[in-house]
This record gives C-alpha cells, structure tokens and sequence, in this order.
C-alpha cells in the first residue's frame, strides 16, 4: 500500500492523523462544526428551557450553559485529540485503560445513536409537513408508512455522502451551513410578529423558586452541549493545532446551539410547540413553510452525517470493527438508526426529555476525569504508542487493560449528578440550584480519580505517571 | 512506501506485540515530533477563558439582574 493510498483513507480509521494530512483550517473548521451542531434538537433543547423560564432568562442561562459545557468538552478530549489526530473514544485510553476506552465507546455510540435516530426521525417529519404544504400527500393521511420511509431515505443518503469520509462530512457542510441563516431568520419572523405575546408569556412548568428555574436553563444547556464530547474529536482531529481549534469549536460549535434553541423557547412560550413545520405555516404563510421546511430537513442530514462520521470512526478503535471496510462500518453504524426510525419513531421521539438528561449524568463525569489526568496527573505528557500497545506490559494497561480509579471515578460522578437531580423527574437536591449537577459531578469526579490515582495507582506503577 | 506488517521503528519495543505497519510507522512520526499536532498555546487558552468561563458568567449576571 503506498503513503498516498494510505494518506487517503487514514480520515476513516481510528488511527492517529499525521499533520501533513490534518488540513482543515479555522473557517472550514468552523463551518463543519456549526453544520453539524445546528439542527432541530436546538428547538427541542429550547422547548424543555422554555418550560422553566421566559424568553430573556431562557436564553441567557441556555447561551451561558452551552459555553460552559462546550470548554468542558473541548479542555477534556480537546488536548489529546489534537496533538494526535485521534478521535474522542481513542483520547480516553490514558485513563481508562487499553481495553477500559469500551465503556466511553458505547457512551459515544448510545449517544450519537439516540441524538441521530431522533433527528432522521424529526427530518422525516418535517419532509412529511412540507409534501403535505406542497399537496403531494393528502393532509390528515397516516404518516405511519411515511416516516419510515423517509427515514430509510435519509440513512442512504448520509451512507452515500459518508462514503467519502471526512471529504463527505467538508462537502456537505459548506453547502448546509445556510440553514444557521435560515434558523435565525425564523427566530427572526417569530419574534418579530409575536413579540407583545413572547413578552406575557408564562412559562408552563416554572416553579415558584426563580433561582432553580434559572439554574435549570444552565443545566439544560451544560448537559446539552457534553453530548457534543461523542463528536468533536473526530472533527477536530482534521485541524493542526488548538490555535486553529479554539475559537471554531466555542463558536462554531458552541453558539449555534443556544442562538436556535431560542427558537424552541419562543415558540413553546408562544405557540405552545416548539417544532418550527407546525407552527411556520400559521405564522408565515405556506411559502415561508416550504423554504423553512426545506432547510429544516437540511439541518438534520447535516448533522446527521457528522454524527454517523465520528461514531463510525469510534466503532474503528474495536479490533473486529477496524478490519472491516469503510463501507462495513458505515453500514454498522446506521442500522440501529434506520431500525429506531422504522420501528418505533414515535416512541422514541416521546421519551427525547429523558434521553437529553441522561446525557449529562455520563459525560460530565467523564471530562472530568480527562481533564483532571491531563492537566493535573499526567502535566500533559502522554505517550502516544502506550494508547496503542494493547498488550498487558503496555503503560495504559492498568489491571487487565482496565483502570479501576476511572471506572470508580465515573460511577460517583454518576451518582453525584443523579442525588443533585434526578434526570427523569427533574427532582433536585443540595446545591443544585446553586451550582447545577454536570459541574458537581465533573469536579466530584476529577478530584476522586485525582485521590485515587494518587493513593493506588501511581504507587503501584500502573498507567505510565511519573510518581 | 509503508514498512511490511510487524516491522518495528527505533521507537516500538521488540517485547511488545507489532502494530500494523500503518499504525507503527504513524506513530513514530508523532513520537519524532515532526508530524504531531499542538495543544492549545497561550492565545488559545485566553479565547477559551473569555469565550468558555467569562462570557458565560457575563449571560449570567446579565440574565439574573437585567431580564
């Protein structure tokens, strides 16, 4: 096989990318990872926001949140991926172990799976809106057959630009960043046409505790943008350095969240739904229905096809995944999405709000232990070859290829978020309100796998730190 | 051209299982340092404490005391 054959194919294996071949710039950069960050879960994020607080507050303490979860993400998997050109999954073997990184893998899988298989679902739905608005399916017809089938549609399609790899994921990006315009021209026509109403407008599940409210928009937003840890090494890994990182991934995959989620808050506070195809018609007409529809459906592909990407190439760090062609992996990667959008799209799409909480009860924990080995353990001296070496003299091998201070550090840091709030039911203790549950969890986490790494670990010359 | 599977670079220990060619000649161009990445410098981690810890708290501040 030559270098250039290799160098061609290296953006679909979990293999360290070497500079020469990590060529994306910031604006390329950025513009990938706002198409992939923009999409309709913005409305639904907004829509859970906007049932605690109104429209101002809502966006603050969602725009603040995301932030906040976004430097969390990139100070954990940020460093690693970046020097190495590795993904996500590949950037925990330091902690977890040679064979301990599974348990972040099926995270990032779970995730991405679940995130993907909601918004093919959401993209059937608003294809199904705009050939209802366009006559070519009568209204009122069952969408039961429709849905799916659309679904399966969007599955070949993210299969077929993905067949490029990351030149797919570049490709399709710079085409379906126009829908952040579109997006924000929809919160334009929303708030413009509604604002007395916005302005009254009370939320429907505020509780009487005002701070709690406001530390809930926080927390939606925190945990909403943990998720992207699943995503962002496999996009960033492409650029060079974190000079040209920083600042496209806190905008570029930061702010796009927050500025359309304010879409969902206003139009749940308004028009009681947050789903712009159900409310776009009524408010703008059946044109403005069909150009929003249109770039609706877009948004979602576009991430679709980012999320499908970084999963696939975290499925490559398995050893049976990694022989397998590309086209293997991608088909791998997209059954359980095609089989959740045509099985039980409803279902699914009716349990998102406990899914979305979910999110953070793993992630937070898990950049805390990243950045607390990074940057307080190891001093940011990791050894490349040791992530690789899986055999049991190998610096990462810990007991058995597994860490046991990471996997105890992230189930306290589990049940931390859990005790401070309760994912399903919203109930909430101690200082939640003061402090949210992702950043307790993150620093409960980081500082006890600090201890324990300390006190058994490092004595016993296990994960390669310098005692 | 890449080296034939289980070839081993000045940096792979001959006690160790052999990496993929591929992955083995990767890896010694990151550990000579010519094809490795950087972390963030000085200038980044400044934008990501204005963007990430400083901008947050202003939204903050702005939304408990303003809206």
């Amino acid at each position: 096989m030559s270098v250039a054959r290799a160098a061609s194919d290296a953006d679909k294996s979990a293999w360290p990318l070497l500079r020469s071949e990590r060529t994306w710039g910031p604006f390329r950069l950025g513009v990938a990872l706002a198409t992939a960050a923009a999409a309709t879960w913005c409305y639904l994020i907004g829509e859970y926001t906007g049932y605690y607080l109104d429209f101002f507050r809502g966006s603050l303490a969602l725009a603040a949140g995301s932030m906040i979860g976004m430097l969390l993400v990139l100070l954990a998997a940020g460093p690693l991926c970046l020097r190495f050109g590795i993904d996500s999954v590949a950037s925990t073997k330091p902690q977890f172990g040679t064979r301990g990184w599974v348990i972040p893998a099926l995270m990032q899988f779970v995730s991405i799976i679940g995130w993907n298989s909601l918004l093919l679902i959401f993209f059937a739905k608003s294809l199904t809106q705009l050939l209802m608005t366009l006559g070519w399916f009568a209204p009122g017809a069952s969408s039961r057959f429709v849905i799916p089938m659309t679904t399966l549609f969007a599955c070949v399609f993210v299969y077929l630009v993905l067949l490029r790899g990351a030149s797919g994921v570049t490709r399709i990006s710079s085409f379906l960043v126009l829908h952040v315009f579109v997006g924000l021209w929809m919160l334009w026509l929303l708030v413009s046409r509604q604002w007395s109403a916005l302005m009254s407008a009370v939320p429907a599940m505020a509780r009487p505790d005002p701070l709690w409210n406001y530390t809930t928009g926080v927390e939606i937003g925190i945990s909403s943008l943990l998720s992207w840890w699943a995503y962002i090494g496999a996009m960033i890994r492409m650029a060079p350095n974190g000079r040209t990182a920083a600042v496209p991934v806190m905008l570029g995959m930061g702010a796009p969240v927050p500025l359309l989620s304010m879409i969902g808050i206003a139009g749940v506070l308004v028009l009681k739904t947050s789903d712009p195809s159900s409310w776009l018609r009524t408010v703008g007409g059946p044109v403005y229905a069909v150009i929003a529809l249109t770039f609706v459906a877009a948004a979602n592909l576009g991430t679709a096809i980012a999320g499908i990407y970084a999963s696939a190439v975290g499925l490559r760090n398995f050893r049976l995944v990694e022989k397998l062609p590309w086209h293997g992996v991608l088909l791998l990667t997209l059954a359980p999405v095609a089989l959740v959008g045509i099985l039980i799209p409803e279902v699914f799409f009716a349990g998102f709000g406990a899914f979305l909480a979910l999110i953070g009860v793993g992630f937070a924990p898990l950049c805390g232990i990243q950045i607390a080995d990074y940057y307080v353990l190891r001093r940011r001296r990791v050894d490349i070859r040791a992530m690789f070496d899986a055999s049991p003299a190998g610096a990462y091998a810990f007991w058995g290829g597994f860490n046991p201070a990471a996997l105890i550090a992230l189930g306290a840091g589990c049940a931390v978020y859990v005790y401070l709030l309760n994912p399903i039911s919203y109930a909430s203790h101690g200082p939640f309100r003061w402090l949210t549950a992702s950043l307790p969890a993150a620093f409960a986490s980081g500082l006890l796998y600090v201890i324990l790494t300390r006190r058994f670990v490092v004595p016993r010359r296990r994960g390669g730190y310098t005692p | 051209m890449l080296r034939e599977p289980g070839a081993a670079s000045a940096g792979a220990d001959p006690s160790r299982d052999p990496l993929p060619a591929e992955l083995e000649e990767r890896i010694a161009a990151l550990e000579s340092g010519a094809e490795c990445g950087e972390d963030f410098d000085r200038a980044s981690l400044v934008w990501l404490l204005l963007l990430g810890v400083v901008m947050p708290v202003a939204l903050l501040a702005a939304g408990w005391w303003l809206a």
